[in-house]
């Protein structure tokens, strides 16, 4: 039953993550790495908040505004001059600028080399299902995500937001040409996918007890394996792929342990995926 | 559109396995290693520059007060064995000796712990009269934790910096990787704290001061045994899947049969791990008595937390590459009370240790650990050496310090002599963790380890 | 009539390549304007630079007696320009009912807390364009699964839910059969009838004689001729230019150059 609440949980962290990537890869068509700075970032901010303030939705909130802060800033100063040039420039952008982040918050006036404890407690209590109980950070991430998931969805379904990110999806002049402004459509779509992301690092930093700055590139990576298994620019795709991922990784480590590093788990499941079903796995493509 | 698509799947699928590789470590940088030019300078050459990192000790420097003794400028100059009593500040032609830590990567902690540690030894070293009166100076590299990061600088240190001897303050594989470069330049090079074997077959230039793997892990073993409570027998395996925590975990099992003690289950783990519900599941159905964890000090936090957090009792035995007061820091409700730590770095009473304690704190603000206290005094025994060479010449300090005997006062505990097997010979310690801090509890002499 | 849209001496570079050279005309209010010219002349450029998907290197672009020059494509979009792509690209995640709905301007927007709110439900403009251009029937159908001619309606319609006082047409035509093309030409002089002012491009030469009031010729870029679809077909520079001489309404290959 421990296992389940992991599943769940790791589940979460990593629907998290990938629900902002797989957005930012249908509005913009740029494999964003630098969203791993991006978490990166925000774990840092939720640790200073949580020094300062010693509170768990604080610090939370903290983490959110900075990931929303710095993932607007890669948008406007990297991807928007880089628009129009071939889709491997921003790319590259992308890496070089989840490199810089990475190395800059390694100094040690930021957030140092070292890895740093994030003990805060969110309060809410921790509830037992019969045989299923939670934690209280476990309770806390599962219930987040929940209200994350279902908003970007409702938020894609529903408003005006989402059907001009629909439309740039489609088409980005087209969409241009019905009177939807590209700019703020896309950088709201960048607000919105990094405080996710900085949202996960938190959470994730609390249930690990563990604030790095190089906390990105292991969560990054294998959210990147998630929007592809997802079919790219698929939200419930995105969601679906993290509960296969994650419980593929728990119940592998928990029974067959040792013969492949978790990791590892993430490549062969996308390598499967993809050889069963290339447009991952909520592909709806007529040919 | 479709074919744009699919190409860009292929390109995300290549990037990740690329990315993926080596267990997710963070891309290197790829630039040539930076030499950090303010650790440079000996500090006594250049006193009242003292860099700024410098303590208030080291900044009442000798030039200011040229006559003050060492003794009273400051704890660095407190009397050691590697340092011959008349102390005067060294001036003349500076030596240099090489130096190579992962200042940056997944590593970066351990690697700047490492330099603080040699620099610290390096300017104790000059403000008691350097190597028969000429400074040390240290050409400061970063391996980035990276085998090819490291050929390259050590390229560079018999190239270009010209350096006499080396310290690694890396880990295996780096260092594994440079040894030969120095082997082939008859430069002596003396690991402070990495376990792998390979790293000494480079050849007879190539030296250890901390334990080898094998050692490590026997004396691990050998605690295990003789000296956790309720006489353990079946253990379970936890070992980071890096190089050097391999070869613990691999030590472990060769000498458990001997001990009398039975390996039921072994996992591996990624080094970035941090999630270890999964793992410490599949650890409590395997009903052992005790969990032998060759892991990193993250690692260990983690993994104590989440054991608490499961309600797993069973006692924890860590490897020197846990050993870090981080643990402390990191671990979660008082989790690593009673975990226990394999480790040579002496957390005893002797004044010299206390003395590096204060020293590392008031300098660089926080306690130094395995990685430090390795790096700082495998400085301190190759000045040593160096003193007593009958020459500078490559071939000469590689003898002094084959030769090496009786070093009583390094911080890492006192080191009897140099094996045939160029590793330094010295006693093991088991510590425990108890009101927030690795304490002595038991040590294993090197005769038992290797009986 | 008032000129809607007057353009001044646009020009138009791509590295060393002038696209549109120095072009200058007018499009009155409920004029049907055809821009014809051979494959390369710029056409596409110069719609561009009106919708605003490209800036042009100099000159002006005037719509309704305001400088748009520097306008981004929605902006312009929201002024009343709508237009429609040369290339249908549908892709998977819109039906027909929600790409009409983008062109009504449902995905735009004041600001980031409007564009957050719900979209109506059921949007009247929306369901007039679908009952109009024939689509209520594969209204909740995805774009691509329908057949050429009906994506293309699709597209006219997208274009249309914006109610623009300029419709820019790209090859409305293009790659339609000749019952399919008539139709289109019946649309089109009712879109004049309900006073809709149109520019379009287009190669079927027969469709663009028949279907505009006049005709702009461009090639290499220049203006060469501005006149009633009669007059231009007589115009030896014209013939000499683009048309041939022995086929003065036939479908167009390559530039003559």
């Amino acid at each position: 039953m421990d296992l389940l609440a992991n599943v769940i949980v790791t589940t979460s962290i990593y629907a998290l993550v990938a629900v902002g990537l797989t957005t930012i890869y249908g509005v913009l068509r740029v494999l964003h790495i630098a969203h791993a700075g991006v978490y990166a970032i925000g774990g840092f901010a939720a640790l200073l908040a949580y020094r300062s303030s010693g509170g768990f939705w604080l610090s939370l909130l903290a983490a959110m505004l900075a990931s929303a802060v710095a993932g607007l800033a890669i948008y406007y100063g990297l991807y928007r001059p880089l628009l129009d040039s071939p889709r491997s420039v921003p790319l590259l952008a992308s890496i070089g600028a989840f490199i810089a982040i990475e190395a800059l918050l390694q100094r040690p006036f930021l957030l140092g080399p070292s890895p740093e404890s994030l003990p805060a407690e969110s309060g809410i209590p921790a509830p037992r299902l019969g045989e299923l109980a939670f934690t209280s950070i476990q309770a806390t991430i599962i219930l987040l995500t929940v209200l994350a998931v279902v908003g970007v969805y409702l938020l894609i379904r529903r408003t005006r937001l989402g059907l001009a990110w629909r439309a740039i999806t489609q088409d980005r002049l087209m969409a241009a040409s019905s009177g939807v402004n590209l700019d703020t459509a896309i950088a709201a779509n960048f607000l919105i996918g990094s405080a996710l992301a900085g949202a996960a690092a938190m959470l994730w930093a609390v249930y690990t007890n563990t604030v790095q700055a190089i906390a990105g590139g292991v969560i990054s990576y294998k959210a990147f394996v998630i929007v592809v298994l997802g079919g790219l620019g698929s939200v419930p795709g995105a969601a679906l792929a993290s509960l296969v991922l994650a419980t593929v990784e728990v119940l592998a480590t928990r029974y067959i342990g040792t013969l492949l590093p978790r990791d590892a788990i993430a490549f062969l499941v996308l390598i499967a995926v993809l050889m069963l079903r290339p447009e991952g796995l909520i592909g709806r493509r007529s040919a | 559109m479709r074919g744009s698509a699919r190409l860009l799947t292929i390109l995300a699928a290549a990037l990740l396995v690329v990315a993926g590789c080596g267990g997710g470590a963070t891309p290197a940088p790829t630039s040539p290693p930076a030499k950090a030019t303010e650790a440079s300078k000996p500090a006594a050459a250049s006193p009242a520059a003292g860099s700024p990192v410098a303590s208030p000790a080291a900044a009442a420097s000798p030039a200011a007060k040229p006559d003050a003794s060492p003794a009273t400028a400051s704890p660095v100059a407190s009397p050691a064995a590697a340092a011959p009593p008349a102390a005067k500040p060294a001036t003349g032609e500076p030596i240099t000796v090489g130096f190579f830590s992962p200042t940056t990567g997944p590593m970066a902690a351990d690697g700047l712990n490492a330099r603080n540690g040699a620099e610290l030894a390096a300017d104790r070293v000059n403000l008691s009269g350097g190597v028969n009166g000429r400074p040390l100076r240290l050409a400061i590299y970063d391996d980035a934790g990276d085998p090819a990061q490291a050929a390259n600088l050590a390229r560079r240190l018999v190239q270009e910096d010209r350096a006499l001897a080396v310290v690694s303050g890396a880990y295996s594989p780096p260092t594994t990787a440079a040894a030969p470069i120095f082997q082939q330049a008859s430069i002596p090079l003396l690991s402070a704290y990495a376990v792998s074997p390979r790293i000494t077959a480079a050849g007879e230039f190539v030296f250890r001061a901390g334990p080898a793997a094998a050692i490590e892990g026997a004396a691990a073993a050998i605690f295990t045994k003789e000296n956790l409570p309720n006489s353990p027998k079946r253990v379970s395996i936890v070992a980071a899947d890096l190089d050097p925590t391999i070869q613990l975990a691999e030590a472990f099992k060769a000498q458990a049969p001997k001990e009398g003690l039975e390996v039921v289950s072994e996992d591996k783990f990624a080094l970035q791990e941090n999630d270890f519900r999964p793992l410490l599941g599949r650890v409590r159905s395997a009903n052992s008595d005790v969990v032998y964890s060759p892991a990193f000090f993250a690692n260990a936090a983690n993994i104590l937390t989440q054991a608490k957090e499961l309600g797993i009792t069973t006692p924890f035995v860590f490897a020197s590459s846990a050993d870090s007061y981080k643990v402390f820091e990191l671990a979660r409700d008082n989790a690593a009370e009673g975990a226990y730590l394999v480790t040579d770095y002496d957390r005893s009473n002797r004044p010299v240790v206390q003395a590096f304690i204060a020293d590392f704190k008031a300098r660089f603000g926080n306690d130094p650990d395995i990685v430090a206290a390795g790096s700082y005094d495998a400085v301190l025994a190759t000045a040593e050496a160096m003193r007593r060479a009958s020459s500078l010449e490559g071939r000469a300090i590689r003898e002094a310090i084959a030769q090496l005997k009786n070093l009583e006062d390094l911080v890492t505990g006192p080191v009897e002599e140099v094996s045939a097997e160029r590793d330094f010979v010295r006693a093991l310690a088991l510590q425990v963790g108890r009101n927030g801090q690795w304490t002595s509890f038991a040590t294993v002499p090197w005769s038992r380890i290797t009986r | 009539m008032q000129p809607l849209l007057k353009v001044e001496s646009l020009t138009r570079d791509f590295g060393g390549n002038r696209a549109v050279d120095d072009a200058t005309f007018r499009v009155s209010e409920g004029e049907v304007v055809g821009l014809i010219g051979p494959n390369g002349a710029g056409k596409t450029t110069l719609f561009n630079c009106v919708s605003g998907h490209l800036r042009p290197t100099a000159g002006t672009v005037r719509f309704a007696d305001v400088d748009v020059t520097r306008l981004p494509a929605h902006a312009r979009a929201r002024r009343g320009i709508g237009r429609t792509f040369q290339v249908v690209r549908p892709f998977r995640s819109l039906t027909v009912r929600q790409q009409v709905e983008v062109g009504a301007g449902v995905a735009a927007y004041r600001s980031f807390l409007t564009s957050l709110a719900p979209r109506p439900r059921r949007n009247r403009r929306v369901d007039a364009v679908l009952g109009d251009l024939g689509l209520a029937d594969v209204a909740d159908r995805l774009v691509d699964t329908l057949p050429l001619g009906l994506q293309r309606q699709v597209e006219i319609a997208r274009a249309e839910a914006l109610e623009p006082r300029l419709l820019l047409l790209d090859e409305p035509g293009a790659g339609l059969t000749n019952p399919e093309l008539a139709e289109l030409s019946r649309h089109v002089r009712a879109l004049r009838g309900r006073g809709r002012t149109v520019l379009l491009i287009e190669h079927a030469m027969d469709f663009a004689m028949s279907t505009c009031d006049r005709i702009i010729v461009l090639v290499e870029g220049r203006v060469i001729a501005d006149d009633t679809p009669k007059r231009v077909q007589s115009d030896e520079q014209v013939i000499a230019a683009y048309l041939g001489v022995e086929d003065p309404v036939g479908p167009l290959s390559e530039p003559a150059r």
